[in-house]
């Protein structure tokens, strides 16, 4: 019997949180899901969650706090003013676009509080300025729950091949 | 004459534990027991024991919390938005399966605690999410 679960950290944490980007840069900025940093343009994002954890466990359902980090890669062969403004406004921007979708929208959503933003962070990228935004996510998932059958005088149902009999809790 | 005892860490958490995930998975995804690290193929879970903590109770009974580790590995050579998106469902089915099968068995309050995303260190290509997780047991 398989269970029935969604894919919360792709389908609920980092899918709307892309979205909700791309939708605001359209194809200026380059938005993909990785650990390691790809070469794909003069400026790109690179969104991936580096852990969650546990907020509150409720009878049939648990709330996690993930924690998000993103990247933001402006390439630069000079160290010059320019790429500097080109990432603070960018950064300034992307920062707008979670503040106006903290919460609500098609799919529940909920920063758990305002990003925090690090500049000119050494990401091991030759000639790049980089930015990291860390942003804390809130998402509370139902989930299925299942007993074993008990029987008036407490009782396992057992079953004649030897397994109980589980039921929907 | 020697006590009755129960073999706690074995019986009741981690063949337990690894019943729940293989009665999920079947054989899509080896779950093992051990405490160091091999290669066991393209995806696999390594359930590992950490500590247990007593409960004071007045009854009878001997009632612990145990903390665990469930290591799960997965080669991702592509690195593509596919490979993400697997890698993420199966590890929103072992915190499910953890949390809705494990109460069939004796065992309750059951907690993920926390999740860590990286890649793996040891295994070069191999995506790792490491489950601290802690549930009780009463003997």
């Amino acid at each position: 019997m398989a269970i029935s679960s969604n894919n919360i950290t792709y389908d609920k944490i980092m899918t709307p949180l892309r979205d909700k980007l791309r939708t605001e840069f359209k194809g200026a900025l380059p938005i993909y899901f990785d650990t390691k940093h790809q070469d794909i343009g003069t400026k790109s994002l690179r969104i991936y969650p580096t852990s969650q954890e546990l907020q509150e466990k409720r009878t049939s359902s648990f709330m996690n706090l993930y924690n998000i980090e993103m990247d933001y890669v402006i390439n630069t062969k000079l160290d010059n003013e320019k790429a500097l403004d080109v990432m603070y406004k960018d950064v300034s921007r992307i920062e707008t676009v979670l503040f106006n979708n903290s919460n609500g929208g098609s799919i529940p959503y909920f920063y758990a509080a305002m990003p925090t933003i690090e500049h000119n962070i050494d990401a091991g990228i030759q000639d790049s300025y980089v930015s990291r935004i860390s942003v804390p996510v809130l998402y509370e998932e139902v989930h299925e729950k299942f007993v074993r059958f008990v029987t008036s005088n407490d009782k396992f149902f057992v079953l004649s091949d030897g397994s109980f009999y589980i039921v929907r809790s | 004459m020697a006590l009755v005892s129960t073999n706690a860490w074995k019986s009741s958490i981690e063949e337990t534990i690894q019943g729940a995930l293989r009665n999920e998975f079947k054989s899509s995804l080896p779950v093992f027991r051990s405490k160091i690290n091999q290669i066991r193929g393209n995806q696999f879970v390594v359930i590992r024991g950490n500590s247990s903590n007593p409960n004071q109770t007045m009854f009878a009974k001997l009632s612990s919390t145990y903390n665990l580790n469930i290591d799960f590995f997965m080669i991702d050579r592509k690195r593509n938005d596919n490979t993400i998106k697997k890698f993420f469902k199966i590890v929103s089915r072992i915190e499910e399966t953890l949390y809705s099968l494990l109460e069939i068995d004796p065992t309750f309050k059951i907690q993920v605690n926390a999740i860590s995303y990286e890649d793996d260190n040891e295994f070069e290509g191999y995506r790792k999410a490491v489950f601290e997780i802690s549930l009780r047991s009463v003997r």
